[in-house]
């Protein structure tokens, strides 16, 4: 097998994939208050959305959506520079309480009592496409993972998706979105949450990099391919999410291997990630 | 230096289909015009739940030089992984890259990367509906591609992807940057979906499926004037892809090229299909830009068209809208009027139909396409297959929350 593109590149050249990071929003949310949030999910400074937007969404739609707003809010970004970007969402058994709810409704009155919004709000793809209908983006919409390697997979099919938009859309941004339950809820016998478990996730705006300029030392996000030669001294899993986010608040670089061919290097630099709450909620409105 | 746009090639395919569960079988089917969809009941609970829909008769069992699984392994496994595990292992043995030959990559330069739209959702039904409570607890497990690549031995990256109906054509435009990039040597990309008592539901109660429940095979019926939703499909579609040149070392059978990628999105609605087709017509163009080639170079187009009236008249204001002139002349059909909609493996499926139109040189019909609505103006192919040369074909999909999708494919020189 010939080894591809990314074994020749010089060093210090920019890697296929590799973004600059623009900017990024944690978010920390406790399950009980994701309601209140998605009634006002915009802080002050960022875009509005539509109203009653996410009556339906799935909680970690509404914090992955809350990342994206208070990102935006930071860095007083014009809604009109949104326009191609493009938005990969990397959840966690997202949709868990609907989908409870839906086999209980199933059991005790029918199909009839099956929500048609079970489908389009609580899949895979639903807090990708919450973001790109709610903030009118018209880049590729995708979500990926869906299980415990979200980080990974998420950082992976964001430098994936930045190979194509560097030669499509070059102005366009990729927003990277990963939500997840510290612990999941635990619901009783009518899918009602027993628990009151944090909800966490994190928006990164990453800015896909041409392959003929220098790589910059920070705030960037590359993928690395290992030897060809399986290595034994396999990268780190997936960090828990908690951990990767306080990460990204300190600033601290993170490796996180993709399988055993690739390592998702992200080294967030002097950003100034903040934190954010549903208090910014209340005070907008 | 190597090649920053080496060609892609498909050098293994594995299915299990309504309309049958090899490439052949797929292109015999579809040439002939034959309908896989009947009556279908999901009922639960003692109710029955009746709807036209197209189920897969028997998955096939991986071959057990590709994996050699304890008896009854296989069948003890969800429907909704045997539509994955099925299907991957045969395209790998397609591929001749069983794990230990000298031509195989090492597995960690294999990736594997599958479209599956609601993978949690169809496993807690299924736990829930034979008595389980996996949907009430916190308790985590790999997802179905890690199970996937552990099963086959591959130790390379992998990711599931979700874009609705466009799942497994998002899967198949990541595994080509991911062989463009040099990530990967070999990767196993496709999708697969099954039918559920949920999802039929609850696309049933968004009144988006046909409800012509007595006569089955009529009820999908893309760009007729009497159409009037779309009928649900299982199945499951994998290829491997290859870099070409690494293909042709190996000397292995190449069934086409994957030639240009084009996505958009249309930032409408959640649920409800755009009436606009500017950002369909943009994935459509930038696809064929891709290629390097001019629109009239097209040969066949195989439409999203799953039957819906607002859907189906939008993507071809999007054709029109992307090819401009040549739309007029350029053959059109739907398969999704024999197969049914495959959901997250549709796009995958609709890419094998392109390369049996490549393979065979036939353009696929759309069955009951008896009266063409005049909003759906095309070159229609309707009823029956047309004997054409076909060297380029594209494939839309279109997906929930506006996921629009083009791939084109194209015959491999």
């Amino acid at each position: 097998m010939t080894a591809g593109m990314s074994h020749d590149v010089p060093k210090n050249a920019v890697p296929p994939g590799a973004c600059l990071i623009r900017g990024g929003q944690v978010i920390t949310v406790r399950r009980s208050e994701i309601a209140d949030l998605a009634r006002q999910p915009s802080p002050a400074g960022a875009p509005t959305l539509p109203p009653r937007f996410l009556r339906h969404a799935d909680e970690q739609t509404v914090v992955g959506v809350r990342a994206v707003l208070q990102t935006l809010a930071e860095t007083a970004s014009d809604a009109t520079d949104l326009a191609y970007d493009a938005v990969i969402a990397a959840s966690c058994r997202a949709g868990q309480p609907t989908a409870a709810r839906t086999m209980v409704a199933l059991k005790q009155q029918g199909p009839v009592g099956v929500t048609p919004h079970v489908v389009p709000q609580c899949s895979l793809h639903s807090p990708a496409s919450a973001v790109s209908v709610g903030l009118g983006m018209h880049g590729p919409t995708i979500g990926v993972a869906g299980g415990p390697a979200a980080i990974a997979e998420g950082l992976l099919a964001a430098s994936t998706l930045a190979m194509s938009l560097a030669a499509t859309q070059p102005a366009a941004a990729i927003w990277l979105v990963v939500t997840g339950w510290d612990t999941q809820p635990v619901l009783d016998d009518e899918a009602t949450p027993t628990t009151d478990p944090t909800c966490r996730g994190f928006a990164l705006r990453l800015q896909p990099l041409t392959t003929s300029g220098p790589l910059p030392e920070s705030a960037v996000l590359r993928i690395e391919p290992c030897n060809t030669r399986e290595s034994a001294d396999r990268p780190a899993a997936d960090p828990p999410l908690w951990e990767f986010c306080e990460r990204l608040t300190q600033g601290r670089a993170t490796s996180i291997g993709c399988g055993r061919g690739l390592t998702a290097v992200l080294v967030p630099g002097e950003l100034g990630f903040g934190v954010g709450s549903p208090t910014n909620a209340r005070e907008a409105a | 230096m190597a090649d920053p746009t080496p060609a892609i090639a498909v050098t293994g395919i594995g299915a299990a289909t309504p309309l049958g569960n090899s490439f052949g079988a797929i292109a015999d089917a579809l040439a002939a015009g034959r309908s896989g969809i009947g009556r279908y009941d999901a009922g639960t609970y003692g109710r029955p739940q009746e709807h036209p829909a197209a189920a897969v008769a028997d998955i096939p069992s991986p071959p057990a030089h590709v994996v050699n699984l304890p008896p009854g392994d296989f069948g003890r496994r969800s429907r909704l992984e045997q539509l994955a595990l099925g299907p991957a292992a045969w395209a790998v043995h397609d591929a001749g890259l069983v794990s230990g030959s000298q031509q195989a990559p090492q597995p960690n330069r294999i990736g594997v990367i599958a479209g599956i739209g609601a993978e949690q959702l169809k496993d807690w039904e299924r736990d829930y509906l034979d008595g389980g409570r996996d949907v009430f607890s916190p308790a985590d497990r790999p997802t179905l591609v890690q199970r996937l690549a552990t099963t086959l031995g591959i130790t390379g990256p992998t990711t599931t992807v979700a874009a609705a109906c466009a799942s497994s054509g998002f899967a198949l435009a990541l595994a080509r940057s991911w062989l463009t990039a040099g990530w990967v040597d070999a990767c196993l990309v496709g999708g697969c979906d099954v039918l559920s008592p949920t999802a039929l539901a609850a696309f049933h109660n968004l009144r988006a499926l046909s409800r012509r429940d007595d006569h089955p095979q009529q009820a999908s019926r893309p760009f007729d004037r009497d159409r009037d939703g779309f009928v649900m499909g299982e199945g499951g579609v994998f290829f491997m892809l290859e870099r070409r040149a690494d293909a042709d070392r190996r000397g292995v059978h190449c069934y086409g090229e994957l030639a240009g990628v084009g996505m958009s999105g249309d930032a409408s609605h959640m649920v409800t299909p755009c009436s606009d087709p500017t950002e369909a017509a943009r994935a459509i163009a930038a696809a064929v830009a891709d290629t390097g080639l001019p629109a009239e170079k097209i040969d066949y187009i195989n439409a999203h068209a799953a039957g819906t009236p607002v859907g189906d008249a939008a993507e071809a204001a999007a054709i029109r809208t992307a090819l401009g002139p040549a739309a007029d002349r350029v053959p059109v059909s739907s398969t999704k009027s024999m197969s049914g909609h495959l959901i997250s493996a549709a796009s995958a499926f609709e890419a094998v139909a392109c390369l049996a139109a490549i393979d065979r040189g036939f353009l696929p019909p759309t069955i009951n396409l008896d009266a063409p609505d005049e909003a759906c103006r095309l070159a229609h192919v309707p009823h029956t297959a047309v004997t054409a040369r076909v060297d380029i074909a594209a494939s839309n999909s279109f997906g929930f929350g506006g996921a629009n999708l083009c791939l084109v494919l194209k015959r491999a020189a």
